[in-house]
């Protein structure tokens, strides 16, 4: 709050908006934002995805979705917007797009390398991951297996001991 | 001697990229051979900043200095110069605030924030815009010598001519206008200045207006939540202007009754100057940099109460007096930013730094 003059104002303002609150019967009830749940967009899912327990569902899904958009094609089609005009448009882009070819077809062969090599390591990464998740699988029932036996031997040597 | 500053991005018209651009002529005026290295650059300004792809290593009588405030993947080029470093800390939003929102804002505040904890060891001095911001740094390790010098703001733009078709179309209406300038980002709460702004149309003036001045992208999930929200509660005359000129800024804080900030993480906030230039009364929420900011101008909120804070808004926008106190407060305020002052300043410091 603001300089020792202005403190005092202040004091008295807020006695008075208070004042005015009460007297009024305002009420502060209002819906709270959190009641609005956060809309699912392209920029937060991904977070939503790794916030979530881990799902192998989920982690196949995704790398198909890397798969399916892992290449860019420079020669899309082109389209006009509707105006009488559409044919000159599109000539006009389709020369824009030749006269840019040299510079923006290298980016793209580069970009689509880039991309090809990161879908591969992915790929090969989930693979890992669900093959390592298949072995702890049967390491574990080995070791609940093995814990069981160990268990059992126990209770047959006791046994043993007790009758000797 | 040269003073090299480094930004990875130099924007046109945003606080760091104002502050770069006037520390660069206030080092050449003093004589030294300033120069700026980019990674991106703002076509204004190809022929003051070099790109980073010329970086040739300085030598050791050079100084850098470092504007910090999101992380860089060529920061090696720091850390591996032999000369003195300075960082300008302008600090690093929580990551936390985009978790839920920006998957991609919240990796670059994360990144940005381990390489600001990560070079604790780098700089031999470091200027921070606010007390908040150097609290931050020390709290991270740093034991360098650092000072709190506020950031250089660029007064003479706001001399331009607002844009006046605004000024046509809303100053003359009944009802108030109330403003907050600055990015549709979730640390700025634009919930609470919303949910305000409900308490006050219902129960204090029902042709109220809010100006939500600040860049957005219609398909971020905060953004959408927000209009979600404004949809639930019914609320008209909400208006988000996204990015616009800055003729158009100058025009709605032309415009405006009150200035109203409930943000929840600023490392300075330069809205809030620019609301004192403007002589438009100032309500914020304390938290962050906000407090040091708004000095003995405005009126600061210890507490986050919706409907007091319309009661607040109403009664100052209604009361003349307290308005008037208001407004002399922040001119006074407004002094303490004057740039010649800062300037000075900062050349006392960075002469003494390089001296030693």
């Amino acid at each position: 709050m603001g300089g020792k003059i202005m403190k005092n104002e202040y004091k008295e303002a807020m006695k008075n908006v208070r004042k005015t609150i009460n007297s009024r019967n305002y009420s502060d009830t209002i819906v709270s934002f959190n009641e609005i749940p956060i809309p699912e967009t392209y920029e937060n899912t991904g977070w939503q995805l790794t916030a979530q327990p881990y799902h192998e569902d989920e982690l196949i899904k995704s790398v198909i979705n890397i798969n399916k958009c892992n290449k860019i094609e420079y020669y899309k089609e082109i389209t006009g917007n509707g105006s009488i005009f559409d044919g000159i448009i599109i000539i006009i882009k389709r020369l824009i797009r030749k006269a840019v070819h040299f510079l923006i077809k290298p980016l793209i062969d580069d970009q689509n390398m880039f991309n090809l090599n990161t879908s591969v390591s992915v790929a090969e990464l989930t693979k890992y991951a669900i093959e390592s998740q298949k072995k702890n699988d049967y390491y574990e029932n080995e070791i609940l297996y093995l814990k069981k036996e160990i268990q059992r031997m126990k209770g047959s040597f006791e046994s043993e001991d007790i009758r000797k | 001697m040269k003073i090299i500053q480094v930004v990875p991005s130099l924007n046109y018209g945003d606080a760091i990229g104002n502050n770069v651009i006037a520390l660069y002529w206030t080092f050449k005026n003093e004589g030294y051979d300033s120069e700026i290295f980019s990674e991106y650059i703002n076509p204004k300004y190809k022929k003051i900043a070099k790109s980073i792809m010329k970086w040739e290593e300085p030598d050791r009588d050079s100084v850098i200095i470092y504007h910090m405030a999101i992380g860089w993947d060529r920061i090696d080029i720091i850390k591996n110069a032999i000369c003195k470093k300075i960082a300008v800390y302008h600090n690093v939003t929580p990551p936390n605030f985009f978790k839920e929102y920006d998957l991609k804002s919240y990796l670059l505040c994360k990144t940005g924030l381990r390489e600001v904890k990560s070079l604790k060891d780098t700089f031999d001095y470091c200027i921070c815009d606010s007390d908040f911001n150097k609290r931050d740094l020390i709290s991270y390790g740093y034991d360098c010598p650092i000072d709190a010098i506020p950031i250089l703001i660029a007064f003479d733009d706001y001399k331009k001519t607002p844009l006046n078709e605004i000024i046509a179309k809303w100053s003359n209406k009944t009802g108030s206008n109330i403003l907050f300038v600055g990015r549709i980002v979730p640390n700025k709460k634009y919930e609470d200045i919303i949910a305000s702004f409900y308490m006050y149309k219902k129960y204090y003036d029902k042709d109220a207006r809010l100006f939500l001045v600040g860049s957005y992208n219609e398909k971020d999930a905060y953004y959408q939540r927000l209009t979600k929200y404004i949809e639930q509660l019914q609320l008209d005359d909400v208006y988000f202007s996204g990015h616009i000129k800055f003729e158009e800024i100058l025009a709605y804080y032309s415009i405006a009754d009150l200035f109203l900030c409930l943000s929840e993480h600023e490392g300075f906030c330069v809205p809030l100057v620019e609301a004192m230039y403007f002589n438009v009364p100032i309500v914020a929420y304390d938290s962050c940099a906000v407090g040091e900011t708004l000095g003995d101008g405005g009126i600061l909120l210890k507490e986050k109460n919706f409907l007091e804070i319309a009661g607040t808004i109403d009664y100052i926008v209604h009361h003349d007096e307290l308005k008037k106190t208001i407004q002399e407060n922040q001119k006074d305020r407004l002094k303490y930013f004057n740039n010649e002052r800062i300037k000075k300043e900062v050349l006392q410091k960075i002469n003494g730094f390089i001296n030693n």
